[in-house]
Order: C-alpha cells, then structure tokens, then sequence
C-alpha cells in the first residue's frame, strides 16, 4: 500500500506538477527530494517512472483506486530574472482513477484544476520560451497575473503477452492567464499531447520505446481598452541584443505562438541478477513553432526550432542486508534558435547542457527503517548568440550537493521520511563578446546571466508523513523547502524561498 | 569493481559503454568561439535616365547621390553618398524589409553650366519595402525628376479629438498647399479615399468617396504658399469636444445631402460625386489613403466591384497612405508611384495630425518635401495646425 502510495504521489508530481508547456526548459537545478524519489521505486524499478513509457503502467498500478488530493508552491524572494514575478502562489487540485479493465489492461486517468498568480510580473506578456522568443510582447506596466485552468489525463496499457506491453494515453490542458492591472493582456494556452509507448522482455532484458507528439499553443491578446477612460497602453516589442526597441502605441494587440513536435525516448533494462540492475534512457525531441501577430492582419514575426536530448544511465546493486547502493549519470541537453521572420536565418541560437553524476546508498538500519545519502557533481553551461549584433554570452558552473535522508516506519499505519540537503555552486567561466548592448536590453537579458554566475548555494529539507490504513486507504502530507541564496553585487546576498506541499488521500476500492 | 567484473558480462559492456558514449560524447567543446553573423553588405546602383545627369556627367550613373536606407522592423537609418560610378555601399545590415530614398540635387550654377538654363534640379526615386537579406540583394534604383505637382496635400487631421466625449471624429479636416511658385486654381480637382486590394491596377483608383471642388476653372485660386482646409464638419469644434478646434473659417465642407450631415451656409460644400456610405465623408481615424486628383474634360468616371468609384490614375497629382502599423508594407492601398510609404502610427483619438516636411525656403516662400513617400515627406504632429505650416 505504501508502495502504491508513494507512486501515486511521484507520478502526480511529474505529470500533475510538470508545467503544462512540456518543452519549458528550466536550466536550474534545485535541490529535489531525490532520496524518497529514489526510495519511491518499488522492488521492480520499472519504465513507467524511468522513462515516461505508459506501456509500463500495469507495473506501476495493479489496484483499483480513486484518489484525490493537491499540490501548492509558494515562491518568493528577490533573487530572480527582472521578469520574474516577485512571488508567485500556485495551487492544484485533482481527482484520479486507476482501475484494471482487465487482467490485460489497465487504465489512469485524472483531471484537475489548476490556479496560479504572479505577483509583480514586469512588461512581459507571454510566458513560455522567453529567453529565445526574439520579438517579444510586453506594455510598460507592472502587475499581478492570475491563471487559472483545467487539464486531464487518460493512459490506457494493454498486456499483449507477459513479454510484450503497449500503451497510449493523452494529455490535454487549457488555461487563461489575466493581467490585473492595464492594459490587461489576456494569456491563453491550449496543449495536446499524445503518447504512445511499447515494451517488450525478453530473458534478462527489458526494451521500451516511448514516443509522444505534443502540440502547444499560446495566445495573448489585449482588447481595445474602454475609450471613455482616455488610456492609451504602451506596448513594446523587443528585438534582439542591441536593436532599438520599437515602441506602438496602439490600442489592441494579438499575438498566436503555436508549436509542436515529437519526442522519442528508447530505453533499456538489464536484470544481471536480483541484486544488480542497470537501466539507460535516452530521449531526443524536436520541435518547430510559429509567432504570428496581429490577429485580423497576420504578420509573421518568425519561428523557432528547438532540439533536446536528454540520457540517463542508472546502476543499482542490492546487498545482503537489503542495502542499496546506487550510480547515476542525467545529461540534458537543449538547443533553441530562433529565425527571422521572412527569412530562412537564423538570428539567434541558444544552449543549455547539464552533466550529473551522483552516487547514493541506502542503508537498512533497523527493519523497514533507512538512512539515505547522496553525493551529486554537476557541470553547467549555458550559451546565447545573438547574430544580429554579433553577441555572444557563455558561461559554465559547476556544483556538488549532499543530500541526507531518512526514512522511518514508526508503526504499521505510519511511515515518515526527512531530508535535508546542501548545494554549492563554483562559476569558473564566463565569456562575453565586448560589444556595445543598449541599456535596456542588458538589463532584460545580459543581466539575467549574472542571475546565475551569482549563484551561491542552495539548501533543501523536508518531511513527508504517511498515514495506512489497512486495504482501504492510504494518505500522506508532505513539506519540502528550498532556500536559494545568491550574491549578485558585491557584498550583499539575496535569496528565494519555495515550499511545496502536497496532500492525498487514495481509496482502494476492494 | 570485483562486482561489476562478476555481474558484467563481456557482451553487456558494449552495450553500457554504447550508452555512456552517446550521452558524454556529445558537444564536449568547451572553447569560445566568435558568435556567427547574419549581417551583411549590399550596394545600391543609382542611375538617371533623363537628360539632366547625362548632360552634367555624361554618363547615367549619378555620383553625390544622398542613398538612405531605412530598416522597416528596426527602425534603423543608413545613410551612404553613391561615388563617381553611382554605387553607394552599406556595411552591417541586419536582414529586414528596407525602404530605400535616393535624392540628388544639382543646384542652379552646375544646371546652369552643363545644361543652359538657371534652375536647380531635383532627382528622386525610391523603392519600397522589399527584402535584404545577403548581398545577393544590391539593387538598383532609378531616379526621376520630382513631379511638381502645384497642389499637395500638406496635413490630415484624421485622427480624432480625445475624449470626453469618446469617439469625436467630426473635427477631421484635411489640408492641401500651393507648392508652386505660381496662382493655381482648385476649381474640378477631386479629393477621394482609395479602397484596398486594387493597388496593382496601373489605371485607376478605386475610392469608396469622392468629392470636388466647386467653381468653373477661375473661382477658387490659390497663391503660392497658401493653404486650403477642407472640413469634414465646419464648425467650432470646441463647444463639443475642448480637445478640438475651430473650423468654423474652414475653407470648404464636405456635405453629404441625402443624410442629415452639418451644413455651415457660410462654407461652400464639395460637390458629392460618389458617396458609397456614411452620413458623411469620414476618414478612418487609424488606417486610410486619401488622394488628391485633377480631372480632364475628357475624363469618363466609372464604377467598379462593390460600388467604387474609378478614377484615372494618371490624374492623380498627389496621394497620402496612414496606418496605426507603419511597418506593415504588406497590405497597402497606394501604389508606389503615389506614395511608397506609410505614414501615422497612430492609435485612435490622439487628436494628432500628419503634415509634410518643409524642404527647404525659395524667397520666403515654404518648400514641402515631396518624394512621393510619406514615410520620408510627413511627421506627425501633437497639435494639428490648420491652415498654417509647421
């Protein structure tokens, strides 16, 4: 039961938590829950979770249950992008069914509500993609956003035989993100994914292929504004590094960004033995999206392609004892480029890649209770080229991170887990071009790179209590905060702060 | 390691070492390179095909050519003076929609010299919103004398007055001015709006409106330097809006007699001769093309699709296009022979005018700009000024 729980609870905050614009890439890496994450695989490390394949569901879930819950986010603090909201409030509430339609096929589903405000957002009006989108939408005022929005989710795995399992399922979100102050730009998205995924045994050996095709849309629009208040909004559209910025005075605005693309993630498994299990995941998407303004008059305003390839390579050995003793390596890698409207040129180009290794052991220290301890390295780097002015800005970091948990079964009903955890960062190059950047555009985009060379350390901890009872249900209620601290001049320290919570309550329908 | 040799068979590690290559072996370079550039040079060729640069330089290729090109996204200006070969060379141009105006100006003692006779020259051409991306994109442009056109239209009021109350358009008047340095009469001349999707026509103009003026050829004469206001509503504005002004003194009114339109007795009206809507002769206040134009005798009006009015396109003396988008070159109502550009930029109810440039003074007489190109001839003003020059 605590096992179902617990996977319940993980799938929720990847899928449930994951923002809706699948390809919104966040180059940060905060501290994550990696212990319980890790300790949440039950005794069969199984694809479902590892590499997002939907044809691996009947070995995440077996039981027929309803459950229902929440998860909230509470950001705040002055270290961020000057476009980032100074605090931030999110808040979703679900409803899923799991549920065996028969001994071959299984099916999950959930749908939710989703809220979310931004307190003290500057200028800009769209929210995905910022960093590449070369021409991008924003007025002269600053103020709160609200979102709101409803999303669902249907997979659907079918066993064909014991070595051969398929999967299709579908994701489907809308939401609308207002402005609260003039000139109110309105904020719409719509996305739909599908996925598909197989997966076959043989011997020793597990094989699986995964592959989604994603569809995403963002439309902002800004009305005329009511005549009679003798407003008139100033609307901006920045280009580029060291281009004027062109003011329009105008009184309604439409702006369409439409993209999609695919992503294929093939992935493999090899079982040496009940004691040593090796998986490796690689995934690679690709995308194309459109920016249109103007609504009734389109006009192209350019497109983009974006390219990633992420890989995981995951040891795991089990000792006598019970110990487990773990080796990982994550790359990620994204590239986006951005094309002038009406020509096939590429103006500007920007990459992300991160290498993680990290070695973990858990050890049994009395019955189902454990100590966790981990240990990461991370090398960063992070390059923007501007060929329109000829600017390049590339900077790299490297961070360690120690994390300690640990996972106490106090009684049969109840299970809790703490965690803590240290990162540190160590930015040892940073490379710019030495041409002229206006003012304005510095401060929106050059200074956001000292964002990150200022970046210091992050701390982590937190607790999660789960509470069984018997076959019927299980909840849990978990606290995570993460502490973010950074310098970005000399001698004075800024910091942002995030919790999470999230709270579940799963009937098993007997 | 004794686990990992036990648990490793020899067949399992070519595949794992498969894996780590494909995820490190991936953009491992970690040197800076200089960002790669989509900037580029291009030249632009001048050349005259009429007598004058022949007879000076004996050649069509102008030297001294005044190249200016204007980025249409960007707002950027590049400036360049063709050399004796009549090419003038651009570096670091970023790939945009440009609008290209040349001018050259022969001043009197050079016309004088090479051609026989005293009076300075002016040589203008143009090309309108086209794409540079390389320098595959040089081009050439052809420069012709500029038409001296007597009457221009010298300002629109198009905008509206801001609110209180919302929506005053009535206020909208438009402006034209003797450029010449001679009387010249208004009697028969026709002011229209120009319809979009019918720019291609080389022919005809086809306007929603159009008016004309009254008087049988020597009733209404207008001296060098002087401007005439033609009213949409003429009266004193500013009982109704105090955002507005007096045009009460206007002096013509456009009347439209089958609605219930304000009629000034004191202010003669335009002749009506196609009204396909509207209680009266409205501009938009945010996007339109308004034309000024001199019938022949001979000339037959006709009608085209959708109840527009024809008018020849050879009659037209003079042509202004505004846009609240400026840079949207895609959808124009005037051709470029009228005007290549766009003016205004401007929203609704700003209580703003467009006026053209003053090129320059010819004893004390004003000058304006006329290149045929309202980007380039007009500016917009704060405070429209009718019936005088800014």
């Amino acid at each position: 039961m605590k096992y179902l729980l617990k996977s319940a609870a993980l799938v929720l905050l990847l899928t449930a938590l994951l923002p809706a614009q699948w390809l919104q890439y966040d180059p940060d890496h905060e501290l994550a829950f990696q212990p319980v994450l890790q300790d949440s695989i039950r005794n069969k490390t199984n694809f479902y979770r590892f590499s997002g394949n939907i044809a691996g569901l009947s070995e995440d879930e077996n039981a027929f249950s309803l459950q229902t819950g929440g998860n909230f986010n509470f950001v705040s603090g002055e270290y961020r992008l000057p476009f980032d909201p100074q605090k931030s409030d999110a808040g979703q509430y679900y409803i899923q069914l799991v549920k065996p339609l028969t001994v071959r096929d299984m099916f999950k589903g959930y749908f939710g509500y989703q809220r979310l405000a931004d307190y003290s957002v500057m200028w800009l009006h769209q929210t995905r993609l910022l960093q590449i989108n070369s021409i991008l939408l924003a007025d002269s005022s600053t103020g709160d956003f609200i979102l709101s929005g409803l999303f669902w989710n249907g997979e659907w795995a079918h066993q064909f035989s014991r070595s051969l399992s398929t999967g299709i399922g579908i994701y489907y979100n809308v939401d609308q993100r207002l402005k609260q102050v003039f000139p109110k730009p309105e904020n719409r998205h719509r996305d739909i994914h599908v996925k598909l995924g197989i997966q076959h045994r043989w011997k020793n050996w597990s094989l699986g292929l995964a592959y989604r095709y994603y569809d995403e849309q963002e439309k902002v629009e800004i009305s005329r504004y009511n005549l009679d208040q003798n407003l008139t909004p100033l609307l901006f559209k920045f280009r580029f590094s060291d281009l004027p910025v062109i003011l329009r005075g105008k009184t309604s605005e439409e702006r369409l960004f439409d993209y999609h693309g695919h992503t294929v993630n093939p992935h493999l498994r090899k079982v040496f033995s009940n004691r040593l299990k090796v998986l490796g995941n690689v995934g690679y998407a690709v995308s194309r999206g459109k920016i249109v303004d103007g609504g009734s008059q389109p006009q192209d305003q350019g497109q983009l392609k974006i390219q990633s390839l992420n890989g995981k390579l995951l040891g795991e050995y089990t000792t006598g004892n019970g110990d487990i003793w773990q080796l990982a390596y994550n790359l990620d890698y994204l590239n986006y480029e951005a094309e002038l409207p009406e020509f096939s040129t590429i103006a500007i180009s920007r990459s992300f890649e991160k290498h993680r290794v990290s070695a973990g052991i858990k050890k049994i220290v009395k019955a189902k209770n454990s100590l966790f301890l981990q240990l990461e390295y991370e090398h960063y780097r992070n390059q923007f080229e501007d060929r329109m002015t000829e600017n390049l800005y590339r900077f790299q970091y490297h961070a360690a991170s120690l994390l300690l948990a640990a996972n106490l079964h106090l009684s049969a009903r109840w299970d809790n887990k703490i965690w803590g955890g240290l990162k540190k960062y160590f930015v040892y190059h940073n490379t710019r071009t030495d041409n002229k950047y206006t003012e304005f555009f510095d401060y929106l985009f050059i200074r956001p790179y000292d964002y990150f060379t200022g970046r210091s350390a992050d701390l982590g901890g937190g607790l999660q209590f789960t509470y069984h009872y018997g076959p019927v249900f299980d909840t849990e209620f978990s606290f995570n905060y993460l502490h973010t601290l950074a310098s970005q001049t000399v001698g004075k320290f800024y910091n942002r702060n995030k919790i999470i919570l999230t709270i579940s309550l799963k009937f098993f329908i007997i | 390691m004794n686990i990992i040799k036990k648990y490793l068979p020899k067949r399992c590690t070519g595949i794992i070492i498969l894996y780590l290559l494909l995820s490190v072996n991936f953009n491992c370079s970690h040197e800076i390179t200089e960002p790669a550039s989509v900037q580029f040079s291009a030249r632009v060729g001048v050349m005259d095909t009429s007598y004058i640069t022949a007879g000076i330089y004996r050649q069509p290729y102008v030297p001294g050519a005044e190249v200016s090109l204007f980025s249409v996204s960007y707002g950027l200006e590049y400036v360049s003076i063709s050399n004796n070969s009549g090419q003038a060379y651009f570096e670091n141009l970023v790939p945009d929609l440009y609008n290209c105006s040349v001018k050259r100006i022969y001043p009197e003692d050079t016309v004088q010299v090479y051609l026989g006779y005293r009076r300075e020259e002016v040589l203008v051409g143009s090309k309108a919103a086209f794409k540079m991306g390389s320098a595959a994109d040089s081009f050439r442009v052809l420069l012709k004398q500029v038409p001296r056109t007597p009457f221009i239209i010298s300002e629109i009021y198009y905008n509206g007055a801001p609110p209180p109350p919302p929506l005053y358009f009535h206020d909208q008047f438009t402006e034209i001015y003797n450029n010449s340095s001679v009387i010249e009469y208004l009697d028969g001349m026709v002011i229209g709006d120009a319809d979009y999707g019918y720019k291609e026509d080389p022919d005809y103009m086809y306007s929603i409106h159009l008016y004309q003026f009254p008087g049988n050829g020597s009733d209404y004469p207008v001296a060098p330097g002087q401007t005439i206001i033609i009213a949409q509503d003429a009266e004193n504005h500013l009982l109704k809006n105090v955002n507005s002004f007096d045009l009460s003194q206007a002096d013509f009114e456009y009347y439209n007699p089958l609605s219930n339109d304000i009629d000034n007795p004191f202010v003669p009206n335009m002749i009506q001769l196609h009204h396909k809507y509207g209680i009266d002769f409205l501009y938009s206040t945010r996007n339109d093309a308004i034309y000024l134009a001199k019938l022949q005798q001979e000339d037959t009006l006709s009608y085209g699709p959708f109840d527009l009015i024809k008018v020849p396109k050879q009659r037209v003396w003079d042509g202004v296009e505004y846009k609240e988008d400026v840079t949207n070159y895609e959808v124009k109502r005037l051709s470029d022979d009228i005007d290549a550009g766009i003016t205004g930029g401007l929203p609704g109810y700003q209580g703003k005018s467009v006026a053209r440039k003053v090129f320059k003074e010819v004893d004390g007489l004003k000058v304006l700009m006329d290149n045929n190109n309202s980007s380039i001839d007009f500016q917009v003003l704060n405070t429209p000024s009718p019936g005088s020059l800014e």
